[in-house]
């Protein structure tokens, strides 16, 4: 007969037992709190004072949501941003879904190394890749307008003369579109695969018999299967590109003519170039509620599917 | 074994994390306003002082910090040296309470944290203040206290290519020259290269956008201000608009690069790469033109414009916070900064003019052409014009001006632009201009 087991000590203390759990997780909650939602509650109290970090801050009631909503900039920002936003998202949809269908039909050592260098972008640091581009970009000496001066499109881009790609209100947004799609296109590629591998083979062999191939498989049976990871990669990749700064900051500093302020980046230049913290918390505020109705949408759209 | 109970009692657990949150926070704030007792006579004391600068200059400091150790058995410097975004850093400092004792600080950044009560004014004896010059105390002060104690003062100034005059045969500018006589010198320059290709061609001016003390010359120049006696923003009446259309304009009758053909190069580079005639910039430009300029160059003043030649004097100085608990110390490590032999070891490494006006025309004295010029400029100029909301008028300006920059813009669509800010910046403001 066995004896019976003595309770372990640490299992002796009810209390101790009972909350073990939680003082586990405490320290992640703790930092959740102090750095997180003590500052989201705290953005949203600046959001009603006017304050410049040096003296106490001054209750101004909606004035700053007010000042934001009246000041032309507001609709220039949102613009580019929702512009930019889309840009990325769909470029970054259609380029990571195409990449990722013709990798996972291929099984040649060629494409492996192809998957890898598309995700070799999302690992280097962006201080790096935007001093790289920086220089792909530059009007006299870049890469871009040798190659467009090599097979004669200059001519008919700009009549011979060097395109300024980040110094021209026309082309310098776009310019860092395309530098954020190169930058992400693997990660989104990454998460196609995986979805694309959760797809059973029998299905598709199912309907492979009945006689759907090609295109309409990929049509009825591929896509609709994909849904729930389109779904979480155009939320993801909204959510990511909302909050771009550092290739701003970097590369163009909002300019020419205020041409790629985005929404973060114009946040921090109000925080900490011009010390208004107050407009700046509104500002904060306005992103995190289109933020988080753009999570409440992804999961609705996820439960509905 | 229950390690992680599975009903998850939240009631039991809650107590014990609010509990522990709140105490974590009370210390944290606690610290916030700690109010620490004066050190005991006879215990050493520990300085903090923050700085900006390159190597360079940081060197020569802790150089001359080991003397002030030397001579001062019971005082400490801790040097705290920010050598970027140096200004956010400090209010996020100030926002802790945990400004350091002495900050090196400019003429610009001095009235925001002034009009806080941040700052200790301080007195200086008549004696003492005659061998500052004027002008560099003067942009020191806030509503007529003296708010730091000057290091450096700059002022701008024109450097000349002169070999690109000798190449395309245009005469140097007169020691007087105006700016009608620059931009008749401009024109020459152009048409000297009429089918250069763009990537070839030599400007014949630099051209900035920001800061606004680049362009507050030409304004003042012409009689514009942009503070009124009141202290109201007043760049958007006639004569200051008008200046500012003159100097805009000069991009787009290419006697200066457009932002797109200058593109990421700086003014610097390109005065360096021979594609600029004039130069205009300060003292921190010569040793670099030194090591590494391959023509001849010479020292100009800023062109005169109607009401004169009228250069900003910006100054740089060291400031006491209030907040420090060792104020007599910080005090004797002030004086000890800004004395003779400190200003004189700084000032001879070429990248600045000491504020004090025996040590700089020592220093200078290898350099009488650039004396004069900076002695000059220093007496006609005006101190660099500050507000308490300075980061916001810079940032309302730059927003206001951005899309008529590159334009020929009139001065009435310029006033027009300017409006709002003549609004905003004046009864509304919290007082604390420079004097």
């Amino acid at each position: 007969m066995t004896p019976p087991q003595k309770p372990s000590s640490l299992c002796s203390n009810t209390l101790w037992s009972n909350t073990l759990g939680w003082w586990l997780v405490a320290p992640v909650l703790l930092g959740l709190i102090l750095f997180t939602w003590l500052p989201t509650v705290a953005s949203l109290g600046l959001s009603f004072t006017h304050w410049d970090m040096l003296g106490a801050p001054q209750w101004v009631g909606l004035h700053q949501y007010q000042t934001l909503l009246m000041d032309p900039l507001f609709a220039k920002v949102m613009t580019q941003t929702l512009w930019f936003v889309v840009l990325v998202t769909v470029f970054e949809l259609i380029l990571g879904l195409g990449l990722a269908l013709w990798l996972h039909q291929q099984a040649t050592r060629s494409a492996k190394w192809i998957q890898w260098l598309s995700f070799t972008p999302v690992v280097a640091p962006l201080v790096s890749v935007a001093l790289v581009w920086g220089w792909i970009y530059d009007p006299a000496t870049g890469l871009l307008n040798q190659l467009l001066q090599w097979v004669g499109a200059l001519n008919w881009l700009n009549g011979g003369q060097p395109m300024v790609w980040l110094y021209d209100e026309r082309t310098a947004l776009g310019a860092l579109v395309a530098l954020h799609v190169w930058k992400h296109v693997g990660y989104t590629v990454i998460l196609f695969l995986a979805g694309l591998q959760a797809i059973p083979d029998s299905v598709l062999e199912a309907a492979k018999l009945d006689g759907a191939s090609g295109l309409k498989a990929l049509s009825k049976i591929t896509l609709p299967l994909l849904w729930p990871t389109v779904v979480f990669v155009v939320t993801v990749t909204l959510i990511n590109t909302c909050q771009t700064f550092d290739s701003v900051y970097l590369l163009t500093r909002g300019g020419p003519n205020n041409a790629t302020t985005l929404w973060v980046f114009w946040l921090v230049k109000l925080a900490f170039e011009q010390f208004n913290i107050g407009a700046a918390a509104a500002l904060g505020v306005l992103l995190f509620v289109l933020l988080a109705g753009l999570g409440l949408s992804q999961k609705h759209f996820q439960n509905s599917n | 074994m229950r390690f992680f109970p599975t009903d998850y009692r939240v009631a039991a657990a809650w107590p014990w994390l609010a509990g522990g949150l709140l105490i974590f926070l009370l210390l944290g704030f606690n610290r916030c306003n700690q109010v620490l007792p004066p050190i005991p006579q006879g215990e050493t004391v520990t300085l903090t002082l923050s700085t900006w600068g390159g190597a360079q200059e940081l060197a020569t400091l802790r150089h001359q910090l080991v003397r002030f150790e030397e001579e001062h058995l019971r005082i400490r410097v801790h040097v705290s040296h920010i050598p970027e975004s140096y200004l956010t850093k400090l209010h996020l400092l100030a926002v802790s309470n945990l400004l350091p004792d002495v900050m090196l600080m400019n003429s610009w950044q001095v009235p925001p944290f002034a009009s806080h009560g941040l700052l200790e004014p301080i007195k200086l004896p008549t004696k003492e203040a005659r061998t500052f010059f004027p002008t560099a105390l003067k942009s020191l002060q806030v509503n007529g206290q003296l708010m730091a104690i000057p290091r450096d003062v700059s002022t701008l100034v024109v450097l000349v290519n002169t070999d690109v005059l000798r190449r395309f045969g245009v005469p140097y500018p007169s020691r007087h020259w105006t700016l009608e006589e620059m931009g008749r010198l401009n024109q020459k320059i152009l048409q000297a290269q009429p089918k250069t290709p763009l990537s070839e061609k030599v400007y014949p001016l630099s051209f900035y956008r920001e800061p606004p003390l680049y362009w507050l010359p030409w304004v003042w120049g012409n009689s514009g201000q942009l503070w009124d006696n009141h202290g109201c923003f007043n760049l958007h009446t006639p004569k200051a608009t008008k200046a500012l259309a003159d100097y805009m304009r000069l991009t787009a009758q290419g006697h200066a690069p457009l932002r797109k053909d200058s593109a990421r190069t700086t003014m610097t580079q390109l005065f360096l790469q021979q594609r600029l005639a004039f130069l205009v910039t300060g003292r921190w430009t010569v040793p670099l033109l030194r090591e590494q300029a391959r023509f001849n160059w010479g020292v100009w003043p800023l062109p005169a414009g109607q009401a004169g030649s009228t250069t900003g004097v910006d100054a740089t100085g060291y400031v006491i916070a209030k907040v420090s608990q060792h104020q007599r110390e910080a005090r004797e490590l002030v004086d000890f900064l800004t004395s003779e032999r400190v200003l004189y070891a700084q000032a001879t490494s070429g990248l600045l003019v000491a504020a004090r006006s025996s040590v700089a025309k020592k220093t200078l004295a290898n350099e009488p052409a650039f004396y004069r010029v900076v002695r000059k400029s220093i007496a006609t100029g005006q101190p660099t014009p500050s507000h308490a909301q300075w980061p916001e008028v810079e940032a309302a300006l730059a927003q206001a001006l951005e899309p008529y920059w590159d334009t020929e813009a009139t001065p009435e669509q310029l006033s027009t632009a300017l409006q709002p800010l003549a609004q905003r910046f004046c009864h509304n403001t919290h007082g604390g201009f420079s004097s």
